[in-house]
């Protein structure tokens, strides 16, 4: 197998499994979860860190000399919100890398790709490693690329649905299209969706809902972690380059070349 | 944009057929509202209905999965902060009326932040300022003072006060407050006149649109609910529907979040009729409805009801509670001379107690879920 590193601009990740940090019965089992997954990379919603005391700190669980914090700032509706607290989160000394999370509408969290792209300009310029959160919109991430995104973050289906692939053929486009790496965020609610986008040729995925909903969180985790790798591994291997398209020869044209 | 004429529409053509709905309910009409994924009207009767009490389980394994996976196992602690108790209203069911002879308060700054310190302290990020209504007490610059001046002790700041002007809430706004909080107490028109005798507050249809005035004015989370008991509970319900419809669509960025508080005991006289009356078993069936309706709403659980009821069914659908709450001026650093509560808590429990209990119950109660800065204007 070819050496296979997952590179975020220079810096490489271990794990092609990224984790969130909401919705889990408690900081401990999130904790467990987080290590059995081998992950190494989390991500923290800045509005839920207290920057001015220690208490419920859910930062203090994590462990980063293994595992990188990805702050994100969901809740933001717009680009300047999003900005602010990115802002924030880098002045409390979470770094420099920021998941773009606009999401005007509260209740069904989809992103606002033209305040995602807004945003990602202001934040590149000021130095932020950016990994913003879009639907999955082929030309938009194009557009995000060119404005110096890091990644690109398209989602499978809404937040939290655990739908899975329902932008299968979009995501499908943006992966063909995309010159950073595409890690597949939101509705992945089983380690087969996460599988398949990895399959898909996906960087990595992200999961959160899926593990931190479900009745046993850390038996969860471990499960993504192996359907990552056993997608990685089936996209390495050949099954991810199967084509769209027609295949360049075909006996029907071969007399051609044949009488040339 | 205005309710107003939406709920008159509602109340002349929609309401008696709502209500007879009731009647007709069968076993196979709430089946049908569990299996609906996009429910209407129609299904929220079913499963509210007494006929739905035969799959009370059911109902409520929905609701649990429903407010897990889009919640995640996490419960939102606030407190309540009361910083006045003089009003101008006189209503039947309430402490702070202005006839009732009970010794008021206002906070000044200096109290106001010493009652916010010993909140944060017990470790709260999330306060709801709540004062009786009274505009000449209660000024405009006064509220924005208070909120102004908490700015720096929590991350999220909401009110409970008289209904405002889209230019007042835009001033609050302004000071660092991002959420609203107005409960329309009833819905129903001739009980709302009963009820509420004197005062600014008899106008219903100023008080109905407050929520498109504070969602207009750009606050974030808007509360709305009904005081149970004032009048039959199904019109309340079904009232709170159409609003929650209505607002969702209309105001499509602000959060909305959803109470069912029912009359407790108080100074005054009023005591509910027994048709009016939630039973636990509507109250519960009201929470899961709703749930199954409105899957990202929010709904709140207050001390009004007792431990026990709390802890069974919090986990059924509620995303905040409050905790160790005092419904009194002042109440909380006791340093102020005694005075009236505006309504009899059910839940004594200290914050560390409602905390631990949570926790038990493999559910995390989380402190902080908003940042100020996000919604600051600068």
């Amino acid at each position: 197998m070819p050496n296979d590193p997952f590179l975020i601009q220079d810096k490489e990740y271990s794990s092609r499994l990224i984790l969130g940090t909401g919705k889990y019965p408690s900081p401990q089992i999130m904790a467990e979860s987080i290590v059995v997954s081998a992950t190494s990379m989390v991500t923290v919603a800045l509005r839920r860190v207290d920057t001015n005391t220690a208490k419920e700190n859910i930062i203090q669980y994590i462990n980063r000399e293994k595992v990188s914090l990805l702050p994100n700032t969901s809740g933001a509706i717009d680009a300047m919100e999003a900005v602010r607290l990115a802002r924030l989160g880098k002045a409390a000394g979470l770094g420099n890398l920021v998941k773009l999370e606009i999401t005007p509408n509260p209740r069904n969290l989809l992103p606002d790709g033209v305040e995602t792209l807004k945003a990602t300009e202001i934040l590149v310029k000021e130095g932020f490693i950016v990994l913003p959160y879009i639907h999955a919109d082929p030309i938009l991430a194009k557009k995000l690329e060119e404005a110096g995104a890091a990644t690109v973050m398209p989602l499978g289906s809404p937040i939290g649905t655990n739908r899975g692939l329902e932008t299968r053929e979009s995501i499908r486009l943006i992966i063909e299209n995309a010159n950073v790496p595409v890690i597949v965020d939101a509705g992945i609610g089983a380690p087969s969706h996460a599988a398949e986008a990895m399959e898909m040729g996906a960087a990595a995925v992200m999961v959160n809902t899926a593990i931190a909903s479900s009745a046993y969180p850390i038996q969860m985790s471990e499960a993504f972690k192996l359907a990552v790798i056993a997608g990685r591994l089936a996209f390495l291997a050949g099954l991810g380059r199967k084509s769209q398209t027609a295949q360049a020869s075909s006996p029907l044209t071969g007399f051609l070349k044949a009488s040339k | 944009m205005s309710f107003k004429p939406v709920f008159k529409k509602f109340e002349e053509e929609q309401l008696n057929d709502c209500l007879k709905q009731y009647e007709t309910i069968t076993d196979a009409d709430v089946l049908n509202a569990l299996r609906n994924p996009k429910p209407t009207i129609y299904d929220f009767i079913a499963l509210t209905s007494d006929q739905a009490i035969l799959h009370l389980e059911e109902i409520a394994q929905k609701s649990k999965k429903i407010t897990s996976e889009r919640f995640g196992k996490i419960i939102q602690l606030y407190a309540p902060l009361y910083f006045s108790s003089e009003c101008s209203n006189n209503c039947s069911y309430c402490s702070f009326s202005m006839d009732n002879n009970i010794v008021r308060k206002t906070l000044t700054i200096e109290e106001l932040r010493k009652e916010g310190k010993f909140l944060k302290n017990l470790g709260f990020s999330h306060i709801l300022l709540v004062s009786g209504e009274d505009r000449r007490t209660i000024t405009t610059d006064y509220i924005a003072e208070c909120i102004h001046s908490l700015k720096d002790i929590f991350s999220s700041i909401s009110i409970e006060i008289a209904p405002q002007d889209v230019d007042e809430y835009k001033i609050f706004a302004e000071a660092g407050c991002e959420g609203v909080t107005v409960y329309q107490e009833t819905y129903n028109r001739q009980e709302y006149k009963k009820h509420h005798i004197a005062g600014k507050k008899r106008i219903f249809d100023y008080r109905i649109d407050t929520p498109d005035r504070a969602c207009q004015a750009g606050m974030r989370n808007v509360g709305i609910g009904a005081l149970f008991g004032l009048a039959q509970w199904k019109v309340e319900a079904l009232s709170l529907f159409t609003h929650l419809t209505y607002l969702q669509k209309t105001y499509w960025r602000t959060f909305f979040s959803l109470a069912f508080p029912r009359l407790r005991d108080h100074v005054s006289e009023y005591n509910p009729p027994p048709e009016n009356e939630l039973s636990d078993v509507k109250l519960v069936q009201l929470i899961c409805a709703f749930r199954i309706c409105f899957n990202d709403t929010g709904i709140v659980l207050s001390t009004r009801e007792n431990p026990t009821f709390r802890d069974q069914v919090f986990p059924l659908g509620i995303t905040r509670m409050s905790a160790g709450s005092s419904t009194e001026v002042g109440g909380y650093t006791g340093e102020i001379s005694k005075n009236e509560p505006q309504f009899q808590i059910e839940d004594h429990r200290s914050v560390q107690e409602v905390f631990t209990s949570i926790q038990g119950q493999g559910y995390d109660p989380v402190w902080k879920d908003w940042e100020g800065i996000m919604h600051a204007r600068s």
